[in-house]
């Protein structure tokens, strides 16, 4: 490695460091850590959540996935994300605000009950630990690709690194070094589709090699009968369902909106924040068609990006953009350390142990962030015996995106939806999901049925069981075409 | 309806992709502005973020076209 190189990964370690420690002093109750103290602006915000979006789903996974299947993968980024971003924006997000939660649980539970609280912290939980050890297999495979390191190495190191700004300087700490982060990834990606582009001779060249041995490469969409992103599936899976539930429900994405300064600051974030996601895939997409066209010598798609870092760019340059790929990893693993840390700490804990001391949260809270951290460096190892990182995390997500989709989208925008509605839809809608993993259905498919399914089971519950009342309601549900008087 | 959907050609995701994009700007203009703006004492022109919304959605629309 370019000794070049070496002092912009050093220099990177150090800033982030000393910015975590630097808000520690700052957290001084539950509040700071989880929620910032109520203090962040929008376009910091903004910046924060497309860090922790942008993850082992997309770095490394999406630019594998590009280099397979091609400009269908944009999808995730676009009609996989604006839509649902836009109501997040305007329908969502003042919601939450309004209400005055911490989490999306909490609000479940406010609108709901307590059980339905405590099953969607659960199982968001347990998923999230799975996600943050693919975060951490994928983040170990940049980094012996790159720099030789053996894989326990480098889940030892990073997860050291992570663990100290993210344990130490909560939410404010993850926000800040994601916005860092993200400006980073936006400059080197930017470099890579000029310097790509260039050694190639130019756009018509690199389109022209790209689409005459791979003719799909330049579409969007793919013929319905694609075994791995079938059209249909895409929009009915991917756009109406597993897109919205992300969005609109995933706690390590809204929190930081949730810290927002105002409930303009908090709409105004997701809104900032899809204008760069439109621009993501110059960074996640390209580099995978990049490593097609240049007829890179890998055995595994999951190695097109680390391969570019490695062949396209300038020492220094490929200093900082590995910079900017580990930085993206660790944004997605020190969002979800500071989001289910929350969840256990309140939703689960404050349910479950009617003894709790909130003045307790934040020591409790770290010491959850520290064993969450240990958990997903134990798990990492492991990861790579699950198969295409992408489709592992997707397939996961099909489980219980569609019934949570299905009790917010009724609990925030009716006042039908009932406590007992909810739970029992939440239950029977990732049971079918599940036991629909045993058919040959692609996971888009399964999503949109389980959706499908929930919103006709908590529609038909709801008429048979008794709701909130009107007062309860008030707060709870947005009517964006009522009068004011009534929101 | 999923066959349906699979005996059609992939071009129709475009046109598909597109009327959602055109359908969600009408629906985005319908919201009051008062909703958009709560909270601000005196919302400049530049804080009503339908616009942002309709600029993110006229993007959308050009690259659903394109590709």
């Amino acid at each position: 490695m370019h000794t070049l190189d070496l002092v912009v990964i050093g220099g990177y370690v150090l800033l982030i460091i000393f910015v975590g420690l630097r808000f520690a002093s700052r957290v001084k109750d539950a509040r700071d850590f989880f929620l910032a103290g109520r203090s962040l602006t929008w376009w910091v915000i903004g910046l924060s959540i497309i860090g922790s979006n942008i993850d082992t789903n997309s770095y490394v996974g999406a630019s594998g996935n590009a280099y397979t299947i091609g400009l269908a993968q944009a999808n995730f980024e676009w009609i996989g994300a604006i839509p649902a971003m836009i109501i997040a924006s305007l329908i969502f997000i003042p919601l939450y605000w309004r209400a005055g939660v911490y989490s999306i649980p909490e609000y479940m539970g406010l609108r709901y009950n307590q059980a339905v609280r405590v099953v969607t912290a659960l199982i968001t939980s347990v998923f999230a630990v799975f996600a943050m050890g693919v975060a951490m297999w994928a983040l170990a495979l940049v980094l012996e690709t790159y720099l030789g390191w053996p894989i326990w190495l480098s889940i030892l190191i990073s997860g050291a690194v992570v663990g100290l700004y993210s344990i130490t300087g909560g939410l404010a700490a993850v926000a800040f070094t994601d916005a860092l982060q993200v400006s980073i990834m936006f400059f080197c990606g930017i470099a890579i589709v000029a310097l790509g582009i260039s050694e190639l001779g130019g756009i018509s060249e690199f389109s022209a090699t790209l689409t005459r041995d791979n003719p799909d490469h330049l579409s969007v969409y793919l013929p319905a009968d694609h075994p791995q992103s079938p059209w249909p599936g895409v929009i009915l899976g991917l756009g109406i369902v597993l897109s919205p539930a992300y969005w609109i429900a995933s706690q390590s994405i809204l929190q930081r909106s949730l810290g927002a300064k105002s409930q303009w600051d908090a709409s105004a974030s997701m809104m900032f924040a899809a204008f760069a996601k439109t621009f993501v895939p110059l960074l996640i997409i390209f580099p995978g068609l990049l490593a097609l066209v240049m007829q890179a010598p890998i055995d595994d798609s999951d190695k097109a990006l680390p391969w570019i870092i490695k062949n396209v760019l300038p020492p220094g340059l490929s200093g900082l953009m590995f910079v900017a790929v580990i930085a993206a990893l660790q944004s997605s693993i020190d969002s979800s350390i500071n989001s289910t840390s929350l969840m256990i700490t309140r939703d689960i804990r404050h349910v479950l142990f009617k003894q709790h001391d909130p003045a307790q949260d934040l020591i409790i809270g770290r010491w959850i962030s520290l064993i969450l951290l240990l958990a997903a460096m134990l798990i990492a190892p492991f990861i790579s015996d699950l198969g295409g990182i992408f489709v592992f995390l997707q397939t996961g997500l099909s489980l219980f995106q569609g019934p949570m989709l299905a009790l917010l989208l009724l609990g925030a925008l009716s006042q039908r939806a009932t406590p007992s509605a909810g739970l029992w839809t939440l239950i029977s809608g990732v049971g079918l999901a599940a036991a629909l993993q045993f058919s040959d259905l692609n996971f888009y498919y399964i999503a949109f049925i389980s959706f499908c399914y929930s919103m006709l089971a908590i529609w038909s519950l709801s008429a048979i069981t008794e709701g909130l009342s009107a007062d309860q309601l008030a707060k709870l549900t947005y009517r964006p075409f009522a009068r004011e008087s009534n929101s | 309806m999923i066959q349906w959907f699979q005996n059609m050609p992939a071009e129709w995701g475009n046109y598909v992709s597109m009327l959602l994009f055109l359908a969600l700007a009408l629906f985005v203009w319908q919201i009051p502005l008062s909703k958009i703006t709560a909270g601000l004492a005196a919302p400049k022109k530049w804080q009503d973020i339908r616009l942002w919304a309709m600029a993110l959605i006229a993007l959308q629309l050009v690259i659903y076209a394109m590709f």
